[in-house]
């Protein structure tokens, strides 16, 4: 492990961190908060200090950024951007430091999950920085750093690999750096267009528009409301976040080859259909769930476990259709938004919610979850093992559409698929010894793991991970970074001997 | 630019590093799975995996849209046809790599008949370097600038005017000569005052032209010109190293242990005499007197045994030796064994193309051993940034070095102070990451 060069490129992370608070103090001074400017300024200046510190340990380093040196820096670049995504939370006092370390992970990992309980407390300058790292994970903070930094060269390839979603993920140009500019433009671009939509309601006002579509194009799913969507009841504004989660969750090459001309590019991707035909059958299975009466499920066991008693809400079928659009949506987007409490829903609803939970969004996108290309990937890998224990001689080649998937890239989704149960099983002990409630424990994990927010039960959308102790929280906060850097980049730091040097 | 390299064996994958270094979108087109991870994993450039002969494959790859496309693969049929159908669908500029003797003694027909811009032999431009370097010893590379007033040479030191406690700076250069670059043991570097020059090391010098003779004097110790030269290898490089060296007048006598192989040659080549042995044997190098003949140089496509039969030729008598390595790793290291030069065919071909690259924005260029050192000329443009600056306030980018500026018919050896005017000729040093920014500065 060649460390002087992590340091370097680790100085200039941290510095670039110290710059993006930068907006935040701006709109301190535009909303007076002038008592936490001080604490903004603090962080600032402790990032760029920490930054400049770490650059000058490692400014002799050679520049070559082998494999291992891409993931270590990936890896500690993540660590180092939630701890210093925290500053601005602890600097002005608005959160503990474990807190702040939960609310900062979540938040740039695109979780959404929130240990805030009294959202009016807290300044807008601070609420804009929680939004905003919404915005910054979701694309990639590191792909950021790969667009803005020249002459990476192959060595930017392997950071971009790292940090972005799906099973093989590579360039849209042949030169990395303008690919991951590419990204960002079209980001922006999506940006720009929602923040209008959302302000053309006349719901939001234009700091509400903004935070959001932040949120949205992320997958994260903080609010600048402790009612989350529901605060707005507008029709209007649920569809155009119901939009944005789709579009934030499909492949955003498909937008490039739409930009290029090719049009029908994102009904040829099987991966988009299969997407859209989940979520559009998802939706459909819980509006019945929902509507029809006998269908409803037992709900004593939320009563075991909140000790109060819940009033039997009756749907309408356009009620159940337009709760369950918004909460499907936001959940196999693992965006994490709430117009209504899922948790009161029947039985086959809230399971439904956990398998979506699971799948996640289409690869190349801003959503978590496993991705749609490797539940594909899966199944087919199965079907075909299936199959050759009564068929042994035939050979067939896995495709996805016209794809063939090497048989490296399915071992690879397999060692992926392993690794997430191994971590949620983990997860699970961890919540159980810290005296977390079986489905709790399990949905927090999960929800953590696959970077959605909200869970089931004591951690249900209309609760919050406060209930969580301390321990506990930091556990769930170092799972979101697993996940959202889809395991391997994690897992490959508790190998011992990638850290060791010469070996 | 946009480049489509097909094949990403040594060659594709070397030639797309050296653009790559240079800001070019690079795509490399290889069927081979394990060659295509392996240049996805080393390489800023994009892959595609299939035939580079498909025109569907060519076609969804954009080649339309390519500025150049090089056809690079072992094959010389499917270089033929990838180039050609790269060229039908639109590529600017084609370029295919050939290695028949067959095409290549007929090149300019076959590159009218079939479309293709430029045929390519990495083995025959191979055997023209050695011959280059056979008929002038040590003198590498030469290059002229600025219509032929200024030269830049690469030359191999065989005679160091520094060491005993003497330094560069106590070496008087004549007037008008710029020592530029200095490569040891593939480390390349800029030599300064203090620096000692061995015997062994490549050293770029850049002048005008009338001195650089005086330079070679210096730096080179007399040899008299090989008259009889002795090849291990009757493949594709033995094979048109001894046709040149033939029609230079030169005695050759080339080993080839097939028999097969012997009789082509036989016939191929009337004046050379031809043996079937293996040279790497002692016996077979001392039977046929090679302490008796001038050089030898070994030419088949296993390194371990050109490098080997080069050390037991030295050993056994032979003046002089040089030998082809196709991994550029060893090219560094031959020195080392005792052997005089070595030669790699990869850069032999990725040198030339890079040449017809910059060939595009330069108005002349070289480039030398693996793309590490490039020497180009700019004709400053009226209204580039540069104009009407000294060279004290022209903020170079690192990695450049401006060595000669011409006007009118005058050569000036700049110094800080020194300023540049409009169409001035600029002949610089530059390494491939600092080209495109020291372009910007001469050009509009």
């Amino acid at each position: 492990m060649n460390y002087a060069l992590l340091s370097k490129y680790l100085g200039f992370f941290a510095g670039a961190m110290g710059l993006l608070f930068l907006p935040s103090i701006g709109w301190a001074m535009w909303f007076g908060e002038w008592d936490v400017i001080m604490g903004l300024l603090l962080a600032s200046g402790a990032s760029l200090a920490i930054g400049g510190i770490l650059y000058i340990l490692g400014r002799n380093a050679d520049s070559v950024l082998y494999q291992r040196e891409a993931l270590g820096m990936v890896a500690s670049a993540w660590f180092l951007a939630v701890s210093l995504g925290a500053l601005p939370y602890i600097c002005t006092g608005s959160l503990g430091v474990v807190d702040a370390i939960f609310e900062s992970s979540s938040g740039i990992t695109t979780t959404g999950g929130s240990v805030l309980n009294d959202y009016d407390a807290l300044p807008k300058s601070v609420m804009f920085w929680r939004m905003f790292t919404h915005w910054l994970g979701g694309m990639g903070i590191v792909v950021l750093f790969v667009a803005v930094l020249p002459y990476l060269g192959a060595g930017g390839k392997q950071l971009f690999r790292s940090e972005s979603t799906g099973p093989d993920p590579h360039g849209l140009r042949p030169r990395i750096r303008e690919s991951a500019t590419l990204l960002y433009r079209i980001y922006f671009g999506l940006t720009i267009v929602q923040t209008i939509a959302l302000m053309a309601t006349r719901e939001m006002p234009f700091f509400d528009a903004l935070c959001h579509t932040f949120s949205t194009l992320g997958t994260g799913g903080f609010s600048t409301k402790a009612e989350s969507i529901e605060f707005y009841d507008s029709i209007v504004v649920e569809t155009i976040l119901i939009f944005f989660m789709i579009v934030a969750s499909i492949n955003f090459s498909l937008y490039f080859a739409m930009i290029k001309g090719n049009l029908k590019s994102l009904f040829r991707d099987t991966e988009c259909r299969v997407f859209i035909g989940v979520l559009v059958a998802a939706v459909l299975l819980v509006t019945a769930n929902l509507a029809l009466p006998h269908a409803r499920g037992d709900l004593a066991h939320y009563r075991e476990f909140t000790g109060e008693s819940i009033e039997q809400v009756h749907y309408t079928w356009p009620h159940a259709f337009r709760t369950a659009a918004f909460q499907v949506t936001s959940m196999i987007t693992t965006t994490g938004y709430a117009t209504d409490d899922y948790d009161t829903w029947p039985h086959f609803s809230r399971m439904l919610i956990v398998w979506l939970m699971f799948i996640g969004g289409c690869a190349g996108s801003t959503a978590g979850g496993m991705k749609i290309i490797r539940v594909i990937i899966l199944l087919k890998m199965v079907y075909h093992r299936v199959e050759s224990t009564f068929r042994p001689k035939r050979v067939r080649a896995l495709r996805v559409g016209e794809h063939v998937i090497d048989e490296n890239v399915q071992q690879m989704v397999g060692a992926f698929f392993v690794m997430n149960i191994a971590w949620i099983v983990t997860g699970a002990f961890v919540m159980s010894l810290l005296g977390m409630p079986l489905i709790s424990g399990v949905s927090a994990t999960v929800a953590c793991l696959q970077n959605i927010g909200p869970g089931l039960e004591l951690v249900g959308p209309h609760q919050n991970f406060s209930v969580v102790p301390d321990l506990g929280k930091l556990y769930l906060a170092f799972s979101m970074i697993v996940g959202r850097l889809e395991m391997f980049t994690i897992t490959v730091l508790l190998v011992p001997s990638f850290w060791r040097v010469g070996r | 630019m946009n480049i489509h390299i097909a094949g990403g064996g040594r060659v594709g994958s070397h030639l797309a590093a050296l653009l790559a270094a240079e800001n070019h979108d690079v795509t490399i087109i290889e069927h081979d799975l394990n060659r295509v991870e392996q240049v996805d994993y080393a390489l800023d450039v994009s892959t595609i995996r299939g035939s580079a002969t498909s025109v569907m494959l060519l076609q969804e790859a954009g080649v339309a849209n390519a500025d150049l496309f090089v056809s690079v693969t072992g094959l010389d049929e499917v270089n033929l046809i990838a180039a050609a159908t790269a060229k039908g669908l639109g590529a600017k500029q084609v370029v295919a790599r050939v290695d028949d003797p067959t095409y290549i003694e007929s090149n300019i027909l076959y590159e009218t008949i079939l479309g293709i811009d430029y045929l390519l032999s990495p083995n025959a431009l191979t055997a023209m370097q050695l011959t280059r370097y056979i008929e002038r010893p040590g003198m590498i590379a030469t290059e002229d600038f600025g219509k032929g007033l200024v030269q830049a040479r690469q030359m191999r030191i065989t005679k160091s005017p520094t060491g005993n406690g003497k330094t560069l700076k106590d070496v008087v250069l004549p007037e008008g000569v710029l020592l530029g670059m200095l490569s040891r043991a593939g480390v390349v570097s800029v030599p300064h005052g203090d620096s000692v020059i061995e015997e062994g090391d490549l050293v770029t010098f850049v002048g005008k032209r009338d001195q650089m003779d005086q330079v070679q004097k210096i730096f080179q110790a007399t040899t008299p010109k090989p008259e009889r030269v002795m090849i291990m290898g009757g493949g594709s490089i033995g094979f048109h190293l001894a046709h040149m060296l033939e029609h230079e007048g030169r005695a050759v006598k080339v080993f080839d242990w097939d028999i097969n192989r012997c009789k082509e040659l036989a016939e191929a080549l009337p004046k050379s005499k031809i043996v079937c042995r293996d040279a790497t044997q002692r016996i077979s190098l001392e039977q046929e007197h090679v302490q008796d003949w001038d050089a030898f140089v070994a030419t088949t496509h296993d390194d371990e045994r050109n490098i080997m039969a080069s050390v037991l030729a030295k050993e056994v008598g032979a003046q002089r030796t040089m030998c082809v390595v196709h991994q550029p790793d060893f090219a560094h290291i031959v020195g080392k064994l005792g052997i005089d030069h070595a030669v790699t065919p990869r850069a032999s071909l990725a040198n030339r193309v890079l040449k017809l690259v910059h060939q595009r924005t330069h108005s002349a260029t070289t480039v030398l051993e693996e793309g590490e050192v490039q020497i180009v000329e700019h004709i400053v443009h009226p209204k580039a940034p540069a104009v009407k600056k000294t060279l004290s306030d022209l903020k170079m980018p690192a990695g450049a070095l401006v060595c000669a500026i011409i006007r009118g018919d005058s050569v000036i050896i700049p110094r800080g102070p020194d300023r540049i005017e409009a169409d001035d000729a600029v002949v610089l040093f530059v390494s491939p990451e600092a080209l495109q920014k020291t372009k910007k500065l001469f050009t509009r």
